[in-house]
């Protein structure tokens, strides 16, 4: 059976309802230790950006593992394995966004010409650009 | 195509990504609890006070209230389709981050620690982000309450000096226009943050302190023909620069692959009295731009546009009458140059054209991106080469009539994105692209994936087959090992 375009609407407004209440189901918003969470974050980051490790947990300098007394090993990471989306506006005025990981990458995504997209599609050498 | 068929396509598209989201709802009566922990000074970020109109489904009057909103959405959509014992923790601001006119950071994000050989590990001696490690062991390992992810969020992003006309949109209808879908980009940094990423070096082959990544027990590099876990540091660097040569292993997105890819390449099947020896199958690339290929599409005869004009570019104005009269009802063929592809799209789309063929103007097939809701009509692109091969058998036509018959359909003999024994392909490009490598699928899958490298602007929100093989990676490294163990009460350390 088809489905008509008030059928089609009437599904997505139900979507957005149960995506509301499934919200309350599996999403908490807290605040908790605010102020030195984002401390912490912002060493990390400028650290990295210094191409130094600081932790993004604790704020050590060059985090090592650590045994855990339940058995196994942790380690803290820093900033500098971080993922990033950088966005460019082309010519014509259309975005492209792209991922990559650590500041330096996001830096040179930024500077780039142009998010060409390279797609290698069957062997094939695409370029998928807007313009 | 009729437009009823555009419309009953476009539909069944809509219809499919609505039963991903509500597949995604009930994935297996899955359930995360994932905290939002609100790191923002009062009155910054999430905690702006300045007025917002509700837009796209998100009914917060302030733009701190849009943001927790979008945000929660987002989260939802992964809690409703992880399972976990123990919550996962997200440390969320909007700050400062890097930003020009033209181009600038969005966010960042990613786990804040790796664990190995912890209670429950499928396999030793190797690293599982923070979120998973603790899914598996069913306690929560390091320090109690500890954030597993951290994220940050461009707060300028839209202002002057900013990505100005580009700001964020916190709707949650995929409805972002020129806009930038901060659902859709949580979405995807959330997904690094839980495990969609290996830890083992792509440029160099390193190990994470000499031990493997649970992502190396299912990357295989098709040139050594082993798994990352069992290469030397100088293999895993050359495979993760191997292009065609990086694939998934994991049952559970290869068993996907039938179900979310397109079998076959788009292609252009020419014929007709005027082909001549233009007739045959062109491979073509797809475009972001108008209803997807995905298999026989419209037919009808090629038709060339011509500059209006020295130097205005074909198709970049409004069509004079006599390229009206060309390509009503016919499928336009248009050089590359000067203006969008999208305003070349809805300018023909404006005269009646039923398709459009965009001809390359530099080496290989053209993928013609941009972005214009409004374009209902299919868009392909050629190599340069095979354009000229057309326009050679169009120098007969007549003003309304060229004999040349063209039809959208696919070919080929696997599916796109996936290598020839049907595994799925990780983004493996020459040279290696910091970050992007590896911890993405290759961006030539079609459909689009939410984690390959780029964020198109036609994803849905669906984490799960038939639109997305992100959860079944996520089954493949351990999101679904066994049954959910219960809860623990002794710390990890």
């Amino acid at each position: 059976m088809k489905m008509k375009f008030g059928q089609l609407a009437g599904a997505a407004a139900a979507a957005l309802i149960l995506g509301g209440s499934a919200q309350a189901q599996h999403v908490q918003v807290q605040a908790h230790d605010a102020a030195k969470a984002r401390a912490t974050m912002e060493a990390s980051m400028k650290a990295a950006a210094r191409g130094q490790k600081v932790g993004m947990l604790t704020g050590k300098l060059n985090p090592q593992p650590e045994r855990l007394a339940g058995g196994g090993v942790a380690q803290e990471l820093d900033a500098s394995t971080m993922v990033y989306s950088v966005a460019r506006v082309n010519a014509d005025g259309t975005v492209e966004m792209v991922c990559v990981n650590g500041a330096d990458a996001a830096a040179k995504a930024m500077k780039a010409p142009a998010f060409a997209k390279r797609v290698s599609q069957l062997s094939k050498e695409q370029t998928h650009v807007s313009k | 195509m009729s437009a009823s068929k555009r419309f009953t396509l476009k539909a069944l598209l809509g219809a499919a990504a609505f039963a991903g989201a509500l597949a995604t709802a009930s994935q297996a009566q899955a359930a995360a609890t994932i905290v939002i922990n609100n790191i923002n000074a009062p009155g910054v970020g999430f905690n702006d006070t300045t007025p917002a109109v509700p837009v796209g489904g998100n009914t917060g009057t302030t733009r701190g209230e849009q943001r927790i909103i979008a945000f929660t959405y987002a989260a939802n959509i992964w809690g409703a389709t992880l399972t976990s014992n123990q919550p996962i923790i997200i440390n969320a601001q909007f700050t400062a981050l890097s930003c020009t006119a033209a181009g600038g950071v969005l966010g960042s994000a990613g786990a804040t620690q790796i664990f190995r050989d912890f209670a429950n590990a499928p396999k030793t001696g190797t690293w599982y982000s923070y979120a998973l490690a603790n899914r598996i062991a069913g306690e929560y390992l390091g320090t109690a309450a500890a954030p597993q992810i951290n994220s940050n969020f461009n707060v300028n992003l839209g202002s002057p000096g900013c990505l100005e006309a580009s700001g964020w949109y916190y709707g949650l209808d995929s409805n972002q226009g020129t806009l930038i879908d901060f659902v859709a980009v949580l979405q995807h940094e959330m997904g690094h943050g839980l495990g969609f990423q290996t830890f083992t070096s792509g440029s160099t082959g390193a190990q994470n302190g000499g031990f493997p990544s649970i992502w190396d027990h299912f990357l295989f590099g098709t040139t050594a023909g082993k798994l990352w876990k069992d290469m030397t540091n100088a293999e895993r660097a050359a495979s993760a620069i191997s292009v065609t040569g990086l694939a998934w292993t994991g049952a559970a997105v290869t068993s996907a692959v039938p179900e979310v890819l397109r079998f076959g390449q788009a292609s252009i099947t020419v014929s007709g009295a005027g082909a001549g020896s233009a007739a045959g199958i062109y491979l073509a690339g797809d475009s972001t731009l108008g209803p997807a290929v995905l298999g026989p599409s419209i037919i009808g005869q090629i038709m060339p546009v011509v500059e209006q004009g020295a130097g205005t570019g074909a198709g970049c104005l409004p069509f004079s009458d006599a390229n009206v009269r060309a390509v009503n009802g016919n499928i336009a063929l248009i050089d590359r140059g000067t203006c969008g592809f999208a305003i070349k799209a809805k300018n023909a789309q404006n005269a009646g054209a039923i398709g459009m063929i965009l001809v390359n103007n530099a080496a290989g097939i053209l993928a013609p991106g941009g972005f214009d809701g409004t374009v209902t009509i299919p868009v392909l692109g050629i190599t340069q080469a095979d354009g000229a091969i057309l326009r050679v058998a169009l120098n007969t036509r007549s003003r309304a009539r060229s004999g040349v018959i063209g039809s959208f359909g696919v070919s080929g003999t696997q599916y796109t994105g996936a290598d020839p024994l049907g595994r799925a392909l990780m983004y493996a490009p020459n040279p290696f692209e910091g970050g992007s490598s590896v911890s993405h699928f290759t961006n030539a899958m079609f459909r689009n994936q939410l984690m390959e490298p780029a964020i198109n602007p036609d994803l849905t929100q669906s984490l799960l087959p038939p639109i997305d093989m992100t959860y079944r990676l996520f089954q493949d490294i351990g999101w679904e090992v066994g049954p959910v163990p219960p809860v623990a009460t002794r710390s990890g350390r």
